[in-house]
């Protein structure tokens, strides 16, 4: 099943530009493994390396965040749209 | 087209900004002092990187809203909806450091993402305010400061 992923601007570099990309899987994690066999690189900016989701990242399933689902975990259907959304913040000092 | 080329290589990196939306930056930063303010510039980078609007968001860093700040994802997930159907983009971020200067701190650098403009205003005592804009591009490198170009 092909599914939809909005690519944020820091990953675009890695996926020769383009803002939204085609990925193949029934999972979330099944999508990011398509992803990197795709754009080789992408993984380990999305996930740590025991395979969570990194920190500076958020996915949206449709319109919710992954991590009040079922995470990684999450099952996809016929028309998901998944968004990579970067994690904004800083501070003073 | 070298030529153009070589220009572009060659010309500083800025940032165009109208006085009224950076005038928003900086009253925003005022209003929120001693708190930090945030918000998501939204704009285009084709051929000039530039802000066409920005939208003011909430600190959502309850604790330690003085010298801490993180934009909602939700927030961002929308705009970007938004600018895309206007056939725009999210360009970058703006934040407040009150009574700390308008650079990127250690913290901004752990959490800064390679592409987006940082705009940060530094903000003294709640009355003077002082921008700049600052971006990196590879993972790897420091923030740089891009010139923040003022239009009517």
């Amino acid at each position: 099943m092909a599914i939809k992923v909005r690519i944020p601007t820091p990953l675009r570099k890695l996926t020769n530009g383009s803002d939204e990309v085609s990925a193949e899987g029934g999972n979330i994690s099944e999508i990011i493994e398509n992803l990197e066999s795709n754009f080789p690189g992408l993984k380990e900016r999305i996930c740590e390396a025991d395979g969570k989701l990194r920190r500076f990242v958020n996915i949206y399933l449709n319109d919710e965040d992954i991590r009040f689902k079922k995470n990684l975990e999450t099952e996809l259907k016929e028309n998901d749209e998944l968004s990579i959304i970067p994690a904004i913040a800083g501070g003073a000092f | 087209m070298a030529l153009f080329g070589l220009d572009k290589v060659l010309s500083k990196p800025a940032i165009k900004i109208s006085q009224a939306i950076y005038d928003q930056i900086v009253e925003h930063a005022k209003d929120s002092y001693p708190e930090e303010c945030c918000g998501i510039l939204i704009g285009a980078t084709m051929r000039v990187r530039c802000v066409l609007y920005i939208h003011p968001t909430v600190n959502t860093n309850k604790e330690r809203s003085q010298d801490r700040y993180i934009i909602d994802p939700r927030e961002i997930f929308l705009m970007d909806k938004e600018a895309k159907a206007q056939g725009a983009e999210i360009v970058g971020f703006y934040h407040s450091h009150p009574d700390h200067p308008d650079k990127p701190s250690a913290t901004d650098r752990e959490w800064g993402q390679a592409g987006y403009s940082y705009m940060i205003a530094s903000v003294n005592g709640g009355k003077d305010v002082s921008v700049k804009s600052w971006i990196f591009h590879d993972e790897n490198e420091a923030f740089k400061e891009e010139k923040i170009k003022i239009s009517e």
